[in-house]
């Protein structure tokens, strides 16, 4: 398919059904679970979104974070459903579906909470301590916003890798989603080394924490497909499949997205 | 996941693995043939123009050349599938630095090999394929086995487009639970059992030429 003969994705997928979407292999958002199969919030939100609008066939594609967006616009995939956040940097390339649910950044620190780490601006006041993340992440980005000189925020290509470093004592503290955080304290291999630091307060903006919004991400040409996907999503959300699913894969009924909150309330390049 | 489960569930990326491999070697032998017998046959623009197809390949990393063939290239309107793309680049790649081996067997050889068969009235071409190749050839052959044992590990990049290989199921399987140390040593394992098997296939091809060459 070239872009000079392309039809539209949409026409294609109210036609045909069919639509390739793009995961990162990062539970609990999108990944494939001990038997192989395909799991995670992601994938099952955008099941329980299209299915009702007579999607037959949900193409799912792993790959890097990094080569998610990349992957969009070359159009190797038409959508993306891996707990990926709106923010300002990202809308200038694509567009956002309203958001399924709301999260917080979370930071990992050794078991004992040993530098006694409770806040991103713990990190921006004490020169001695460095912060690990994933590299492009929306969490690593707070973190910056926040005030931790670049040069101490150490990025990583995956969360297992930020981990070992983590463990290793080349980072004090490292920063995931909730759901990603949650999870590796739960992982039988990690109990007893890592913790949640708690209580924890991330980036502040006008006296109030941000929030990251996740939602779906589409190419800008696709504002149609976008627009049937948020008309389903409300009424998803009001019949209560939307918190189901977040229950199902570990999170709490109070992360689902409010209905007024949109991307373009929330940054300017938004769409 | 006991370290047999996870040496199971890495073997599971092999098909990816070969196909990429075997595809590989169909652009890598040939270019390497072709290239090298040209840059060594040639001379002046010509010379220039088979260098600078060599340095090209050669001289990219293979990682930034899979990104731009694969993310970069839709952009034109140009669609090729990530084994399409895997194989093309990192056979080339590949291909780029066997070209090497080539002309350096070639121009090794007593230029009197050369010189004996044109005073016999062989053509240029006849020279180069009765007297030159041949002996070429049965020199080049441990650095060819080589350049292969490269392509085999460097196929783990494909992992970055996409491809589940063994390297993506290791990641994979790595993502589920936090164990580094069972997933990569398996890892390791995982490829030193396929590439030192092509070690002792080079080692056997060797002697068979030197047997032949005694003759």
């Amino acid at each position: 398919m070239s872009c000079a003969n392309a039809q539209s994705i949409t026409e294609r997928f109210l036609k045909e059904g069919r639509i390739t979407v793009g995961i990162h292999n990062q539970p609990p958002y999108g990944y494939i679970d001990t038997d192989g199969e395909l799991a995670g919030f992601g994938p099952e939100m955008v099941k329980a979104v299209l299915g009702p609008l007579g999607v037959k066939k949900v193409d799912f594609v792993i790959m890097d974070w990094g080569a998610l967006i990349p992957s969009l616009v070359s159009r190797r995939i038409d959508a993306i459903a891996t707990g990926m956040v709106i923010t300002r940097e990202r809308c200038k390339q694509v567009i956002f579906s309203n958001p399924n649910a709301m999260f917080g950044d979370a930071v990992l620190v050794r078991a004992g909470n040993p530098k006694n780490i409770h806040s991103f601006s713990d990190f921006a006041k004490n020169p001695s301590l460095r912060l690990g993340g994933v590299r492009n992440t929306s969490n690593v980005e707070d973190a910056i916003k926040a005030g931790i000189p670049t040069d101490r925020v150490l990025l990583f290509q995956t969360s297992q890798a930020s981990i070992a470093a983590l463990l290793a004592g080349r980072t004090d503290g490292d920063t995931q989603s909730v759901g990603t955080a949650t999870r590796l304290v739960r992982d039988p291999n990690l109990k007893g080394k890592l913790e949640l630091a708690t209580p924890f307060v991330g980036l502040m903006e006008n006296g109030k924490e941000v929030g990251l919004y996740d939602a779906i991400v589409f190419r800008p040409e696709d504002i149609r497909l976008r627009d049937v996907y948020n008309e389903s999503l409300k009424k998803r959300k009001t019949e209560g499949a939307v918190k189901e699913v977040l229950i199902k894969n570990g999170f709490q009924a109070s992360n689902v997205a409010p209905d007024d909150v949109t991307p373009k309330g929330l940054y300017d390049t938004c769409r | 996941m006991s370290f047999i489960d996870i040496m199971l569930g890495i073997y599971k990326g092999f098909g990816v693995t070969a196909t990429v491999t075997l595809l590989g070697l169909l652009y890598a032998i040939p270019f390497a043939l072709v290239a090298g017998v040209l840059q060594y046959y040639t001379t002046g623009f010509y010379r220039q123009c088979v260098t600078a197809m060599i340095e090209f390949w050669r001289s990219s990393s293979a990682i930034v050349l899979l990104y731009a063939f694969y993310y970069s290239l839709p952009a034109f309107g140009i669609n090729l599938s990530a084994i399409a793309v895997g194989a093309l680049v990192l056979g080339m790649n590949t291909g780029g630095y066997g070209s090497q081996s080539v002309r350096a067997a070639l121009q090794a050889l007593n230029r009197g090999q050369g010189e004996a068969g044109l005073a016999l009235g062989l053509s240029r071409f006849d020279v180069l394929r009765l007297i030159e190749l041949p002996q070429a050839i049965a020199a080049m052959i441990p650095t060819f086995i080589n350049e292969g044992i490269q392509l085999i590990k460097g196929t783990s990049l494909v992992s970055l487009i996409t491809l589940a290989d063994m390297t993506f199921r290791a990641q994979q399987i790595a993502q589920l639970s936090y164990n580094p140390v069972g997933v990569y040593s398996g890892l390791l394992l995982s490829y030193l059992i396929i590439c030192y098997p092509v070690t002792i296939l080079g080692r056997r091809l060797e002697k068979s030429q030197q047997i032949k060459r005694k003759r």
